[in-house]
């Protein structure tokens, strides 16, 4: 569920870019923003997978 | 001389009989042409998308625009399920001599053919078209088109094969048990009633476990490849397993 939430929101953040700000479709869904969300993406996966192994 | 035929006779057969030398020998070579195929219908589908949006037709175009993405996604499906049988009759035939040594060589072949099958269109717009925007599109399709027709064929399969099923079956007891007179056998009638609705529910399948893993550790491939491109695909994945969730328990 994490991803799907901080997912979501980042696509609210970009979209509003895209929307209001007038920023192109390459510039708004390219942001910065998506190398947090790359950085939470290998946190989660390599903790979801441990945690898989304990189990 | 005799002996060194006998020997050599012992060898080939050992050779001949052992799981691992089937599986590179009759296993590879099978599972590679399916590959082959993979990529060859990939290949395939990158031309017809690429003829479609050359068309100087603009109405076409938006109309037909994702017609190569949804059928490529109709064919992923059709390639699992054809290679999985395939695979079931591989591993069947390598005689291994455990069922935890069947169940690894069978894990291996399926999951390396759905490596290749589910992630090589999203690898070859990543790497090789270098765009993002056709990533996008491609991983939205391909979850949601391929998510509904999953669900819409579980939802089939139940509704038509097993309900039909059990409603006849408890129809034809109601009859009997509105017919017959005795409570006794009435009791009972109700009691057969019971054990052939459960006769007829659907069969427990040995590998269901298996599939309903590799279906998640393909879903977990597509949130930590490339969910970076299409930000709401761990969303779109939740809610297909909610929706999964939900037909199988009806």
């Amino acid at each position: 569920m994490i991803p799907a939430v901080v997912g979501i929101v980042l696509f609210i953040i970009q979209t509003n870019d895209l929307l209001s700000n007038g920023k192109e479709w390459k510039d708004a869904y390219d942001s910065p923003l998506n190398t947090f969300y790359s950085i939470l993406i290998m946190l989660w996966t390599t903790g979801l997978v441990e945690s898989w192994k304990r189990k | 001389m005799l002996d060194v035929d006998r020997e050599i006779q012992s060898v080939w057969k050992r050779v001949y009989t052992n799981p691992y030398s089937r599986a590179v020998g009759v296993g590879l070579p099978v599972s590679l042409l399916f590959v082959m195929l993979v990529i060859g219908t990939q290949i395939a589908f990158r031309i017809f998308y690429l003829y479609v949006t050359d068309n100087e037709n603009a109405e076409i175009n938006v109309f037909y625009k994702n017609v190569p993405y949804i059928l490529y996604a109709i064919s992923i499906v059709v390639y699992s399920k054809i290679y999985y049988y395939v695979a079931k009759i591989l591993v069947d035939k390598e005689n291994h001599r455990t069922e935890s040594k069947y169940e690894s060589s069978l894990i291996q072949k399926v999951y390396i053919f759905n490596f290749v099958n589910m992630y090589i269109s999203n690898f070859v717009f990543a790497f090789w078209a270098k765009s993002f925007s056709k990533l996008a599109q491609n991983l939205a399709t391909f979850l949601v088109a391929k998510q509904v027709l999953v669900n819409v064929v579980e939802w089939l399969k139940l509704s038509l094969l097993v309900k039909k099923k059990i409603t006849k079956i408890s129809k034809q007891y109601d009859d009997l048990i509105a017919q017959s007179t005795s409570p006794m056998e009435k009791q009972m009638l109700k009691m057969q009633k019971s054990i052939e609705e459960q006769n007829m529910m659907m069969p427990h399948q040995k590998e269901t476990i298996m599939n309903s893993y590799l279906e998640g550790i393909v879903q977990l491939g597509f949130v930590c490849l490339f969910a970076n491109c299409l930000t709401v695909a761990a969303i779109f994945c939740v809610i297909t397993n909610m929706i999964e969730i939900r037909i199988k328990l009806s």
